[in-house]
């Protein structure tokens, strides 16, 4: 039975509920009395606002309130440098009357129905004293500054070999060399679900159902910007309608949309559009980057130089750490160069998008690997191979887990990657040329410390196990059910897991992979917890068979306790006996190894086919075989759709993604759906993913590591390698649009 | 004022006292029925779909799936709507409900992950699943953009899915069998379809209007020349979503029968401008080659379920799809006013940017393709997405060849100009020349300079125009190969 819980096959247990439509989310919540919220952003890129007309708005029908920073909602600003912040940006909204960026929320209109509020929104005059934005990222790189350590290592990190005087010396004596200038334009995460709040307030305080990744974060965070003791506020996230990132953080709305519902006396939903998601919620930012290979003839890298330049959002926080997080480690070298730089920009606020860092650090590198193999006329594998790093460069750590190489070879095997043409633009097939290329992937196992989970044994002989993670459809429900089911001996189905609710036990929340390494071994550890509790209850409690035994005489295995004597009760007959309703313990996830004496990481080797119309240059993927190394699988079907889902975004990052931003204005020209283009069905290949199952026991007890982010690091890269195979024309400027391959 | 009503899940409902223009999702979603999600409110991802009971091709009724976010719920007046509620079949209380075999294919296979994408999907699903005779194209081997079990593809390119790769999904799709003898909704269909209903729904001073006839529609657009004519509203539904635009006075003429005909005469076709593109699509099958390599790539088969071709020329967009196409097939217009009606050459339609020479009170009645039809035809549409992308530049050919001589060019062309454009040096320079390499590179250098069109974020001023060219050396290449092959 366990067997089949865990490993290849379980459906994800919230499937029904989510296929019949029954799956609530916070936009689906419709508390009586409820008001609505729309915002007003703002129209210039930089400057102050000098006034706000509100008056028509307010005299439109159904408009209860307008507020703008000269009627603003009371936030506090201690929380926006605490460490405890999960605040998006580095200001709160309406404090102040300065735009720092297009789209900014500078009013919030509440009324009676959406329609009014909106309308009233377009009635509310407001008047800015503008200034010219920092918009435009090519300008701005020479301006670029230091943004301080990364991982806890300089931004510029030379690595190497004795006497040697810098990475240039070491690039100059490197007779091959290879490599070049990568670019990539700001992205959203735009998770299909809009971003959506409810705001309700009682004499217990304030509920808000927000579409987040992180209930508890966020929680602490609405608290402390409102004022109000933490136990008063509670964050709902039943069901979240994808992430990626953009639902990390508390972003400004919440925090008005709670503060109006309290003035107002009644509840407030706000759900922002589409458009608005792209200025109001976290971006990725752009990134500029140069990597140049230097190798011997025989393809030993002798130098790796990876410079990269972020922008940054002067509203904060994050941005896109590309060299330290993969040209630092990833290959062998003697000499090593990574460095790091940002450039500021009146840009809508900057935040983790699926792989930060990974995404475009990984398009650069394993480019420049391909362009590198190309001068060598060598296979792109072998380079990689006569590369391979087994301890962390200028460190001499080694990994937990690493079996990268299995990944190469067994990829290319079932890909049949010795069938692709050394020569670029050799192959084709009437009017389609065909490529191949290949791109290895690597992302940190993560696993928050402190992480915490309770079960409960319940009289019904169910179980239920609780934390306050959410699920946005990585099948963490699933993975938390199983693993507890398995730990039980139980079925899987008589194991509920509760999500997505900040009162339950401690949790970041869902995020950085690091969702089953952290909740599920906090899960596996409360049941084992529980099953102690249940044996110290059975030994306890008077009316019990096990009354008085030594609790070590007692056994817990698959749902009934036994003792000597031939005494045996399954644990919800043995709990209804003795009228207790349950049994429950909490328990955490053990701190994560000593970073001394491993580095984490997950890896994978990504294969793809491409088909370039000689005609058009239209492009079209044929399949992708991708090989993870990623420790245990807890669930193959969720973990295979984790991958294929990653995939599809390096997909976006290689042909389509990319928001267009003004320079002038530093408005974003296609904020939508239409223009802001996602991969469609039938861009998507077919894909072969396999799973290497070396679980990964220095890690954690379970031997599982992350997987969420993977797909999506290498796979651009893939698809840049295969389009040059396939014609001969390296793009090294994202996404690759027709009309860059044409000519 | 008459109310209007509408059947959701077996349920009759009045739909006031909503304001005209509240589309059928908001409709459904306040009614809490909030399985059908808003992903964008445009047309563009498919998480509104629904299924809505229409007359059928093959059968009586087909149920077909629409975008909610789109059509305006008064335009449902006496229609039978199902959303993915609806689908399942409730237990005795208590118990759970029975899956509909769409929505268990989806759970089982991993077709949900964060499941917001979902019910949209069970709906375009469902109604591939209905669609009669997708059993009959079934074979087991299946080919790129059908399963085994006869499921086109197609039927989900409008929606859209950030989660799960869409494999899980075209997995689920492709394992649904046929519908049970006493499945209902398979049953619904060998009944009649619900009759159109006249409705005049006013609220708050504004007014939705349908009509019985044409003649009744004409004389109010002559009372009204304010009023907005609606037909799938595909284009209609954005501009009051995202441009907030309202009318006082909406008439629809999505279910005129006037407009609703589609007849094969012996020197033309004619196409109701109100035929939505699906429909048109269905009942040619195919008699119109560069009609039926058009629409596929037009949009997604959510939005051809409700666009029309009378819209399409409605909007007088210099992108639309339909008219490079009708321009190579030299069609002409059929307008009719409450004063009689006058064909008009589509060539001759367009005189402005978004402006053509249809007066106030005038409609597109029908569009006439004159036969027989060129031999030789293509359609090529550029895009960035390969579906459910406007074009960037689109090229039509119609062309007769005989004897190694081009005796006829027709080539139209969108997105270069202010209107869709007939490319006349290009065609000059073909006709009367023999169908030779030296001929197509010549027309190819002309038709790369037609129009100026526009750089943007899609693609460069230089790559659209080189693409018209490519196109004309493309078609070259592959008559000469399948002449030789
Ligand atoms: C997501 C999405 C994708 C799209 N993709 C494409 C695409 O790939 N290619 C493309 O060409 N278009 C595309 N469109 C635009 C639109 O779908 C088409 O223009 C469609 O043909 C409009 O038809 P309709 O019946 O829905 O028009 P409606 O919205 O009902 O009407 C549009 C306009 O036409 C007028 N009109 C309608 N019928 C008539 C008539 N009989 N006589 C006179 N005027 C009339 C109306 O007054 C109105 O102004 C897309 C739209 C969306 C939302
Ligand atoms: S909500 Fe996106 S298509 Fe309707
Ligand atoms: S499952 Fe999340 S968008 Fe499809």
């Amino acid at each position: 039975m366990t067997a089949e819980i865990l490993g290849r096959g379980r459906a994800r247990v919230e499937g029904p509920a989510k296929v019949t439509g029954a799956a609530k989310y916070a936009a689906d919540l419709h508390p009586s009395g409820l008001a609505y919220g729309y915002l007003v952003l703002a129209t210039v890129g930089r400057g102050t606002v000098t006034a706000v007309d509100a008056e028509a708005a307010l005299a439109s029908p159904g408009v209860l309130a307008v507020y703008s920073p000269f009627n603003p909602l009371k936030l506090y600003g201690g929380i926006v440098h605490s460490d405890q912040s999960f605040l998006g940006q580095n200001w709160l909204p309406l404090q102040d009357a300065e735009v720092r960026h297009h789209g900014q929320i500078v009013g919030l209109v509440v009324a009676d129905t959406f329609e009014q509020a909106r309308r009233g929104a377009a009635l509310v005059r407001v008047v800015y004293d503008a200034r010219p934005p920092v918009a435009d990222f090519a300008a701005a790189l020479p301006n670029a500054v230091s943004p301080g350590p990364i991982n806890g290592e300089p931004d510029v990190l030379d690595l190497l070999a004795p006497g040697v005087p810098s990475i240039e010396a070491a690039l100059a004596a490197a007779p091959v060399r290879a490599g070049g200038t990568y670019t990539q334009p700001p992205k959203n995460p735009v998770p299909l679900e809009p971003h959506a709040t409810v705001a309700v307030w009682d004499q217990a305080g304030l509920t808000l159902h927000l579409g987040t990744q992180a209930a508890m974060p966020s929680a602490l965070t609405v608290a402390a910007a409102l004022g109000q003791d933490p136990a008063r506020v509670r964050v709902l996230s039943e069901h979240v309608g994808g992430g990626f990132g953009g639902k990390l953080y508390t972003w400004a709305h919440p925090l008005l949309t709670a503060a109006a519902a309290q003035a107002l006396g009644r509840p407030v939903k706000t759900v922002i559009t589409h458009e608005q998601m792209f200025s109001v919620t976290g971006n990725r930012t752009p990134v500029h980057q140069t990597v140049e290979l230097g190798a011997s003839a025989d393809g030993a890298l002798q130098a790796v130089k990876h410079e990269a330049v972020s922008g940054l959002s002067t509203s904060g926080l994050i941005f896109e750490q590309a060299a330290h997080t993969t040209s630092r480690y990833l290959y062998k070298a003697p000499n090593i160069h990574v460095a790091q730089k940002v450039a500021m920009l009146d840009a809508p606020p900057s935040t983790w998008m699926r792989a930060p860092g990974e995404e475009p650090g990984s398009f650069a590198l394993e480019s420049a690997m391909d362009e590198l193999a190309a001068k060598l006329n060598l296979d792109p594998v072998e380079l990689r191979l006569r590369n391979y790093s087994t301890v962390v460069p200028g460190r001499g750590v080694p990994w937990s887990s690493k079996h990268l190489d299995e990944c190469y070879r067994l990829g290319a095997a079932r890909f049949g990657w010795n069938r692709r043409a050394q020569r670029p633009g050799s192959v084709r097939e009437g009017d389609w040329l065909i490529g191949y290329g290949m791109a290895s992937a690597a992302y940190p196992g993560n696993q928050f410390p402190y992480t915490m989970a309770k079960v409960r044994l319940r009289a019904d002989g169910g179980a239920e196990v609780s934390s306050a993670t959410a699920d946005l459809g990585t099948g963490m429900r699933t993975v938390l059910s199983s693993v507890v089911a398995e730990r039980l001996g139980l079925p899987g189905e008589r194991v509920a897991a509760v999500l997505g609710d900040s009162v339950l036990p401690m949790n970041y929340g869902a995020f950085a992979s690091a969702g089953t390494a952290s909740t599920a071994t906090a899960a596996r550890a409360a049941a084992s917890a529980a099953v102690a509790q249940l044996v110290q209850v059975a030994v306890q409690n008077a009316a019990s068979p096990f009354h008085g035994l030594d609790p070590k005489d007692v056994v817990y295995a698959e749902g009934r306790l036994t003792g000597p004597g031939g005494l045996d009760a399954a644990f919800g007959e043995l709990l209804t006996r003795i009228d207790v309703s349950g049994v429950e313990a909490q328990d955490g996830s053990a701190p994560p190894p000593d970073a001394r004496n491993f580095a984490v990481h997950s890896f994978g080797a990504h294969f793809c086919e491409v088909r370039v119309h000689a005609w058009t240059s239209e492009v079209r993927l044929r399949r992708f075989t991708s090989v993870i190394d990623a420790g245990r699988i807890v669930n193959e079907r969720t973990a295979r759709s984790q991958i294929a889902g990653g995939l599809v975004f390096g997909i976006g990052q290689a042909l389509f993604e990319g928001s267009v931003m003004e320079p002038a204005s530093g408005r974003t020209a296609n904020a939508n759906l239409a223009e802001y283009l996602i991969p469609v069905n039938a861009d998507v290949p077919v894909f072969d993913i396999q799973f290497l199952s070396h679980p990964d026991t220095n890690f954690n007890e379970f031997g599982a590591r992350g997987i969420g982010e993977l797909g999506t690091v290498g796979s651009a890269a893939a698809i840049a390698n295969a389009l040059f195979n396939a014609t001969g024309r390296r793009v090294r400027d994202l996404p690759v649009t027709v009309d860059k391959l044409f000519g | 004022m008459v109310t209007a009503r509408i059947t959701v899940n077996g349920k009759e409902a009045s739909i006031s006292p909503v304001a005209p223009h509240t589309t059928a999702l908001d409709f459904l979603r306040e009614r809490g029925l909030t399985g059908t999600k808003e992903g964008c409110a445009e047309g563009e991802c498919g998480a509104c779909s629904v299924l809505v009971a229409r007359p059928g091709v093959n059968k009586p009724t087909d149920w077909v799936a629409v975008n909610a976010c789109l059509v305006p719920v008064a335009a449902l007046d006496g229609q039978e709507v199902v959303t993915s509620e609806g689908l399942a079949t409730p237990g005795e209380p208590g118990t759970a409900s029975t899956l509909h075999p769409v929505q268990e294919e989806m759970a089982v296979r991993g077709g949900s992950q964060c499941g917001y994408c979902t019910p949209g999907f069970i709906c375009s699903m469902a109604a591939e699943y209905y669609r009669p005779g997708r059993c009959a194209h079934a074979d087991s081997e299946g080919d790129a953009e059908h399963g085994p079990n006869g499921f086109d593809l197609h039927a989900l390119s409008g929606n859209l899915c950030r989660c799960t790769g869409y494999r899980p999904i075209r997995d689920a799709a492709y394992a649904v069998g046929d519908p049970a003898e006493d499945d209902p909704l398979a049953r619904r269909r060998e009944q009649a379809p619900p009759a159109p209903v006249a409705t005049e729904y006013t609220q708050d001073g504004r007014t939705f209007l349908r009509k019985d006839t044409l003649a009744e529609t004409l004389r109010v657009l002559s009372e009204r020349p304010d009023a907005v004519l609606v037909a799938g509203s595909t284009d209609w539904g954005v501009e009051v979503n995202i441009r907030s635009r309202r009318a006082d006075c909406v008439v629809a003429l999505d279910r005129l029968s006037e407009l609703r005909e589609l007849s094969v005469e012996s020197d033309h076709i004619e196409i109701g401008a109100a035929l939505t593109l699906t429909e048109i699509e269905r009942r040619l099958d195919g008699e119109v080659p560069l009609l039926a390599e058009l629409f596929p790539q037009f949009a997604s088969r959510l939005i051809r379920n409700s666009a029309t071709l009378g819209g399409n020329l409605g909007t007088g967009s210099p992108i639309g799809d339909s008219p490079p196409v009708l321009l190579a097939l030299e069609a002409s217009v059929v307008l009719a006013h409450a004063d009689g009606e006058r064909e008009v050459p589509l060539a001759d339609y367009f005189t402005g940017y978004r402006q053509s020479v249809r007066r106030p009170g005038e409609l597109i009645r029908a569009v006439r393709v004159p036969l027989p039809l060129s031999r030789v035809t293509a359609f090529h549409k550029i895009a960035k997405r390969r579906f459910d992308d406007i074009s960037s530049v689109a090229v039509a050919f119609a062309l007769d060849i005989e004897d190694g001589i081009v005796r006829k060019a027709r080539i139209g062309l969108g997105g270069v100009a202010a209107t869709p454009i007939r490319a006349r040096a290009a065609e000059e320079a073909l006709e009367g020349r023999p169908w030779s390499a030296e001929t197509t590179e010549a027309a190819a250098a002309l038709l790369q300079a037609e129009g100026t069109p526009m750089s943007d974020h899609r693609a460069s001023a230089g790559y659209r125009s080189a693409m018209l060219g490519q196109s004309l050396l493309k078609l070259y290449a592959q008559t000469t190969e399948a002449v030789s092959s």
